[in-house]
């Protein structure tokens, strides 16, 4: 059992603070807060909270599987579990999850840029863009995406100053009255802020190239702690900056937030907010795409090579395939589907066939014997 | 200069100045959107006008009501209003003293205060309660009152509180007997009651809402002038 890869291809473990936060952070951050107020309105933030704290659930069950798998990734626990060609089969789909992270991901940052910068540049042309930036990245190895989320997480952080001119025009009434909404209302807020959350999955692929992985847990918990109050701060700040009715009405209640902003030597400053959101939305789509040549190399022992080309091949023609806002908005109610039965029902299916199975052999040994 | 002499600008500087020393609330798009697309609050707008002269000048404030013009504020009003609506808290007005037989009119500049605003919920006796503080200095005082003497500064003190209790009244009543919520009472009922129907509040509860005013005005730099 080799959980754990050549020293030189591994990250410390403390690493994992960063590689979890930069992964969950993406664009969902950009447009969360009209989606969630739909359900608990201004109690919406108590959904925020709950679905942090069940991700730390979902991230020991990871661990769980993760430690008792053979090669410590999800394409060596399908081939145990379901064996080598049913195992096979659901690599293909893990591997299909992957490129539909990456070209939602393009395709929503995509059309903030043509909104707000880029009005007369073609699709193409700027999904071309990023895709030789991600490939180029991807190309550097793991440790290179790990520095990518590093400094997506350090730089974007500097925005978190730029609060403090939103909080000068907040109304500290409009969280009032606190819980006065019913359970399901609060469901579904929950479920709309289960996506921006996604992210601790990835684990599943780069868990061998942590350093230490047997220990390693406390960070990626400390990591999702860290997350979880951020999410918690910015929907609490976006909540006292806008009305109700406005978060309604307004399609990326972040970077709205970002005009009120105004120096005298910068007086739009939501183009540097969208810029550096690329650093935020560099690591999931890193990984994403990372993982997915990962998957097809375990898998099916393709060269990495080859299955760069085909993937960025698949995501790009995702990505011009998407033309209307209105197809951004639908792909992004299918990714939210597809993860959120992801992380909370497949992964506790396969916690529990993963108990069954081990129940059997044990009886069949005890039989034995 | 002549309207046309100016570029595209005028009316933003305009707009700004008026915001920063003289009468106008807040003129932001996003205070605007806020109290558009919020529950329990109605929007307000710079009035603008072409004078006799031919240059554009601030008028003073429309109010709308959803997306109509509701009501238009003079100056005054709308340097009340500004003051009622708390946040910043700037403006000058005219106001009248009067001592044994003399009367005259001085100016009011305030230069900060606080507002915090309180509700009681309790149907048609529901009531508003607005605790304000602010500081300012008197310009341009008449020659007879000597703003040196301490007992004449107490009184100007107590007349402009007089007096500008008044107009605050006078001024509520006008939003509720327009059916506009400028000051956003519908939205601080909102904040403060567990179930909260817009419809019914402004049918039922707004027009009859009561209101009390504790005003405090802290004269800094009376005295001083050109």
């Amino acid at each position: 059992m080799s959980k754990q890869l050549n020293a030189s291809l591994t990250v410390s473990p403390f690493f994992l603070f960063f590689l979890i936060h930069s992964t969950q952070t993406g664009v969902g951050l950009l447009n969360f807060q009209s989606k969630i107020i739909k359900g608990a309105e201004q109690d919406a933030w108590v959904s925020v909270l709950l679905v942090g704290i069940s991700i730390h659930l979902i991230i020991w069950l990871l661990y769980f599987l993760l430690k008792k798998s053979n090669n410590g990734d999800i394409m060596s626990l399908h081939q145990q579990l379901f064996g080598r060609w049913l195992g096979n089969v659901l690599n293909i789909f893990f591997y299909g999850y992957m490129l539909l992270i990456v070209s939602t991901i393009i395709r929503s940052y995509l059309s903030v840029l043509v909104t707000w910068v880029f009005p007369f540049t073609p699709i193409w042309f700027l999904s071309l863009t990023m895709i030789i930036v991600i490939s180029y990245l991807v190309v550097g190895g793991f440790r290179v995406i790990t520095g990518i989320c590093f400094w997506g997480m350090i730089i974007p952080s500097l925005l978190l100053f730029t609060l403090y001119f939103q909080i000068k025009y907040a109304y500290w009434t409009n969280l009032l009255p606190v819980f006065n909404h019913s359970l399901s209302d609060y469901i579904v807020s929950a479920k709309e802020s289960i996506l921006m959350y996604s992210g601790p999955e990835f684990l599943l692929i780069y868990f061998p190239f942590i350093k230490n992985n047997q220990i390693s847990q406390k960070w990626a918990h400390i990591s999702q702690a860290y997350t979880t109050i951020l999410y918690l701060f910015i929907t609490v700040i976006s909540f006292v900056y806008f009305s109700h009715g406005q978060l309604e009405h307004v399609t990326w209640p972040t970077l709205m937030m970002s005009k009120i902003i105004r120096f005298p030597f910068i007086e739009r400053f939501e183009y540097i907010y969208i810029f550096l959101w690329l650093l935020v939305i560099l690591p999931p789509c890193c990984m994403a795409l990372w993982g997915a040549i990962r998957v097809l190399k375990e898998s099916f022992k393709f060269k990495p090579r080859m299955s760069l080309w085909i993937s960025i091949i698949i995501v790009h023609f995702m990505v011009t395939n998407v033309k209307s806002k209105m197809d951004v908005e639908e792909i992004g109610t299918f990714i939210t589907i597809v993860s959120s039965s992801f992380l909370y029902m497949y992964i506790p299916i396969l916690f529990i066939f993963f108990l069954i199975i081990q129940a059997f052999k044990k009886a069949k040994s005890v039989g034995i014997d | 200069m002549k309207n046309k002499d100016r570029n595209s600008d005028y009316p933003y500087k305009l707009i700004e100045q008026n915001y920063r020393t003289q009468n106008v609330p807040i003129p932001t798009l996003q205070s605007f959107l806020f109290d558009f697309y919020g529950e329990g609050r109605d929007p307000s707008i710079p009035y603008l006008k072409i004078n006799q002269k031919g240059n554009i000048e601030v008028e003073g404030l429309a109010v709308l009501k959803k997306d109509r013009l509701g009501l238009i504020l003079d100056q005054k009003e709308s340097f009340l209003y500004k003051i009622l609506r708390g946040r910043v808290i700037r403006g000058q007005t005219e106001f009248n003293i009067h001592k044994g037989q003399s009367r005259d009119t001085a100016i009011l500049a305030i230069l900060y205060g606080k507002n915090k605003k309180s509700i009681r919920n309790n149907g048609s006796k529901s009531k508003v309660t607005f605790n304000i503080t602010v500081n300012g200095m008197v310009k341009d005082f008449p020659d007879w009152l000597d703003l040196r003497k301490k007992q004449n500064n107490l009184l100007l003190k107590k007349q402009l509180e007089k007096q500008m209790k008044k107009d605050f009244e006078k001024l509520f009543v006008k939003f509720q007997k327009q059916q506009v919520d400028p000051l956003g009472i519908g939205d601080l009922a909102r904040a403060y009651s567990k179930k909260w129907n817009e419809k019914e509040f402004y049918e039922k509860v707004y027009p009859t809402i009561a209101m009390e005013i504790n005003l405090k005005i802290e004269l800094s730099h009376a005295g001083m002038g050109e």
